[in-house]
């Protein structure tokens, strides 16, 4: 992994801009994602902070690899984005330096200012977060298998260990939060959110199974329904925004009857052996979000008829397996592919129970448009898709991670 | 020829009356054969076919063979309507082609009636003529007494006729047949006497509901659609009609096409929308073919295009075909699969009327209610207002089948009660198996025992009953019939038709289907009841769009009416 630091402050930053400028931020979900400059949270935190300061921030873009020439050249030509690159004067890029220079290189007319400094290769580690093992020569720092810490190396360079201070992000006035009651806790929160994202910010946690910050919301698995006071339907809370004095119920007993049903209706289709993977599925690295519901609901049998017709496992791509045994329709796949690759590689096919996803044109990964860029890989919520290179090493304390959840 | 005043409407129809009179001199008999896909699928084809044979033969210059749609008794098709100069026309029934024969030899060419082929005397368009004076057409002679006048027969004179004003009268390849019933005039009032905001209220106060199920006011929502000052806006036909046992959409796309059209280019001058779509079924390969025929005709009058009737008001019209899913039906899943994306609902906000194709306001109606918007406009929404209930204005198509004798579409106002509807225009077979329920709604309604058919029809009352009006769709069942089979069959549908998206809707059905099958092949358990019941309920809860809603209406109903049957079925 390229580790970068960030290298601008927000005053060198702004100092970069003319208040005409008609900004667009680039971000890529990979290293820089996990070197905690880049991803879709930072994103939205500059974009509400430029735009508290009166800049023009006209779009945001992530894309799953920022260092793949094609995909992101592919991006810029995509007939739904080319107004969008066309308008935008300057493109503030949260990437490694080698992803900044995609865009300078594609968009020579713009002002392309790039944020962080890329210091070198290191690794992700669950305890230290990001650390560089092979730095750079210039950084004055000896290659090193422990590594140096993110604060370690900014201290030593004069660089920042986090992204711009959140604090500093400014409300504009009053006039832009509202008063909902969730669970009968009244809360202040920005217009414009999901009752999902108010829910989490006050403490209630949701349950969802397609939901994902970085995609859009498809309100597919059902879980997030909630009560609305008012409302003679439940509404699915990754979808639908707070508004203006909305009362919100996020669990009672027919709500958890709802999602626990849901849940053995998923229990029943396929494969799932979340009830006997006791130490964390090897292939999943004990991050099944699935899992963690069924153990979260306290689910240990399933009331409906299983189906167990068994369908070939897709190893052809050198970086993933797709196991359709495992997959539960949620479509994040889908839309990482479609919305943070750009390639649409990956889709629906069939319909109703027969449902399943499909790559190109119903085709093997290998044989398929897809360029690796790890977008779905990410995003899935089971073990239907996981990265090759976690196989077969996953270790036991991940496995008590999910249980204690 | 461009239509750009009220003279050039007069006119057409002056000329084609003119041309339609039969005579002793020029044309003095006409064979009419009906031809809408009930027709075709029961032999209609063949008979036209032979008639056009044996006038060749026969040599006869004088003679003329026409084509209309359904007239609604789909059950006595192959339907012809034979008429003679200055007589009263026959409708024959179930005709074949050696029928055909005979009537051409006795009737056509000799004025002989065959009173044992016939089916009634007289035309469905002309019955209230026929009631105001006594029976009769001034100028037709009765000729064959033995044969029931149309007006007696229940099956027409207790229907109330405003969607499906033209069936029979008009060939639907034939827009000067439509203009001749005065078509047109009621998008002439529209663009050049009336502002959107007449319409809309027009509209409005008429009371007129969406009659694709739900109900919605139709005013209302062409309001919502007005308020939005976007330059691109659309107008959506949804023909895409795919409840089992519901057709009274395609009757009308196939009989009287021009009277869809004209509510279309009603609508898209209220809300000023350029742009229109007919969402048809592919599954109705003649509707798409006649709608086709009929926009290119109305564009060569100057009614679909630039500057419709001279105005500078443009708007124009295309067919889309859908691909089979019975989902694309919801408006949201329709919007996707014009955009050419895969026909998946979504969350319906925001409304379809803010944001619906390529994110422009779009305004979605269904066949029926477009059908009624032209006679409300040329007779004024108190003329319309005075018809059904306090809260459901107007009639109801209905399509009716099941253990009935005249299977077919009837137009009843709103109001009418189940019974009259079964039992006096439909009519019980005689001697046969008492009724048991009627299956309102198609899958999406619910199934409603005989002790509820003084009920009358309108949105409320059925929904209180546990079904719906849905589209119109009425499946009657005598006692020989298992309501448990028809929940399974329903759920079937629903289970096939799903798309998939969400799981309660993907899952549910499937394993209620699963519980079914294990109840009607008598290896359910009494749990399984119980358990069938939970499920429907979460799934109607917690699913994403109105498919998934409704699917499990059928088990419920009859879980709440024939608790028994289902009991009689488990260990």
């Amino acid at each position: 992994m390229i580790v970068s630091v960030r290298e601008l402050s927000y005053e060198d930053l702004k100092n970069k801009l003319d208040p005409n400028d008609k900004i667009l931020l680039w971000s890529c979900n990979a290293c820089i994602a996990l070197c905690e400059v880049g991803g879709t949270d930072n994103l939205n935190l500059l974009e509400e902070m430029l735009t508290a300061d009166g800049y023009e921030v006209i779009g945001k873009e992530l894309i799953s690899i920022g260092c793949i020439y094609s995909l992101v050249q592919d991006r810029i030509n995509n007939p739904n984005k080319k107004d969008l690159f066309n308008e935008a004067t300057t493109i503030i890029s949260l990437t490694c330096e080698d992803g900044a220079e995609i865009p300078k290189c594609l968009l020579k007319e713009k002002k392309v200012i790039c944020v962080a400094k890329t210091v070198g290769v290191g690794n992700f580690t669950e305890d230290k977060g990001m650390i560089l093992t092979s730095p750079f020569e210039w950084t004055g720092f000896e290659a090193n298998e422990e590594g140096y810490g993110i604060s370690e190396i900014s201290e030593k360079l004069d660089l920042y260990p986090s992204f711009f201070d959140e604090s500093k992000a400014p409300i504009n006035s009053n006039e832009d939060l509202i008063q909902v009651t969730i669970n009968g806790k009244e809360c202040s929160v920005k217009k414009g959110t999901t009752i999902m994202q108010a829910a989490e910010d006050n403490g209630f946690k949701i349950p969802r199974l397609c939901a994902n910050p970085d995609l859009t919301a498809d309100a597919n698995c059902r879980l997030c329904l909630v009560k609305v006071e008012g409302q003679k339907e439940l509404l699915p809370a990754c979808a639908a925004n707070v508004t203006n004095n909305m009362k919100v119920i996020t669990q009672d007993k027919e709500l958890n009857h709802i999602r626990k049903t849901i849940l053995e209706l998923l229990l029943a289709t396929n494969e799932h052996n979340c009830l006997t993977c006791f130490k964390g599925n090897a292939t999943v690295s004990g991050a099944c979000e699935l899992q963690g519901l069924i153990r979260e609901f306290g689910i240990q049998n399933t009331r409906f008829e299983q189906n167990k017709e068994k369908v070939p496992v897709d190893s052809t791509s050198p970086i993933l397996n797709y196991d359709p045994n495992k997959c539960i329709l949620c479509g994040r796949c889908v839309r990482a592919c479609r919305e943070i690759a750009g390639k649409d590689n990956i889709g629906f096919a069939n319909r109703g129970a027969q449902t399943f996803v499909a790559v190109g044109a119903n085709k093997k990964f290998n044989q398929s448009a897809c360029v690796e860029c790890e977008a779905c890989i990410g995003v899935c919520p089971t073990g239907a898709i996981t990265e090759k290179i976690t196989h077969y090493s996953g270790e036991e304390w991940e496995g008590m991670l999910v249980y204690q959840s | 020829m461009l239509i750009k005043e009220w003279a050039d409407l007069e006119n057409i129809k002056d000329k084609l009356i003119v041309k339609q009179k039969l005579n002793k001199d020029g044309k003095r008999a006409r064979i009419t054969v009906h031809m809408s896909t009930c027709g075709i699928a029961s032999g209609a084809n063949d008979v036209i076919n032979t008639f056009r044979h044996l006038l060749k033969e026969s040599k006869e210059k004088n003679i003329e063979i026409k084509t209309t749609g359904c007239i609604g008794i789909c059950s006595k098709e192959p339907l012809i309507t034979v008429e003679i100069t200055d007589q009263e026309p026959i409708i024959y029934e179930h005709v074949n082609e050696e029928k055909a024969r005979q009537i051409f030899h006795a009737h056509v060419k000799n004025g002989d009636i065959l009173s044992e082929y016939a089916f009634v005397r007289g035309k469905e368009s002309e019955i209230e003529e026929r009631l105001k004076n006594g029976g009769e057409i001034l100028g037709q002679q009765v000729v064959d007494n033995s044969i029931k006048a149309i007006e007696e027969v229940p099956f027409f004179n207790l229907q109330e006729r405003i969607v499906v004003r033209n069936r029979g009268a008009v060939d639907p390849y034939k827009i000067d047949d439509y203009v001749a019933r005065d078509g047109y005039k009621a998008v002439y009032k529209a663009l050049k006497e009336m502002d959107s905001d007449n319409i809309i209220d027009t509209i409005l106060e008429s009371g007129l509901r969406g009659r694709g199920g739900a109900g919605f006011p139709t005013g209302l929502k062409w309001k919502f659609a007005s308020k939005s000052q976007t330059a691109d806006k659309y107008v959506i036909c949804n023909a895409d009609e795919g409840d089992p046992g519901a057709y009274m959409d395609r009757s009308v796309l196939e009989g009287d096409p021009h009277s869809v059209i004209e509510g279309m280019i009603i609508a898209a001058r209220a809300i000023n929308a350029q742009k229109g779509f007919i969402y048809c079924r592919a599954e109705y390969p003649l509707a798409v073919e006649i709608l086709t025929k009929a926009l290119s005709q109305a564009r060569a009058y100057g009614l679909l295009g630039n500057n419709i009737l001279g105005t500078n008001f443009s708007f124009d019209i295309e067919v889309y075909e859908g691909a089979g899913a019975f989902v694309c039906g919801e408006e949201t899943a329709l919007i996707h699969s014009i955009e050419g994306k895969r026909g998946n609902p979504r969350l319906k906000l925001p409304y379809p009327v803010e944001k619906g194709v390529f994110n422009k306001p779009t305004l979605i109606s269904n066949v029926e209610t477009l059908a009624n918007i032209a006679p409300i406009v040329l007779n004024g929404s108190e003329w319309f207002a005075k018809i059904g209930t306090e809260k459901s204005k107007g009639t109801k198509v209905f399509s009716i089948t099941g253990d009935i004798v005249n299977v077919g579409c009837v137009e009843v106002p709103i109001g009418t009660s189940i019974r009259t509807v079964i039992e006096d225009i439909a009519g019980i077979v005689e001697g046969d198996k008492n009724i048991k329920a009627v299956q309102l709604g198609g899958p999406s309604g619910g199934c409603l025992p005989v002790k509820y058919f003084d009920t009358i029809l309108d949105y409320e009352t059925l929904q209180q009953l546990g079904t719906i009006m849905g589209s119109g769709g009425m499946i009657v069942m005598n006692e020989d019939k298992s309501v448990v089979d028809l929940a399974r069959f329903f759920m079937q549908f629903c289970e096939s038709e799903s798309c998939g998206k969400c799981i309660p809707c993907r899952e549910g059905t499937r394993q209620m289907v699963n519980i079914l099958n294990k109840i009607c092949e008598g290896n359910g358990k009494k749990e399984d009841i119980d358990k069938l019941e939970d499920l429907a309920n979460v799934v109607i809860q917690s699913s994403l769009c109105g498919l998934g809603k409704t699917a499990s209406n059928p088990v419920l109903s009859t879980l709440n009416y024939f608790r028994n049957d289902y009991e009689a079925l488990v260990k």
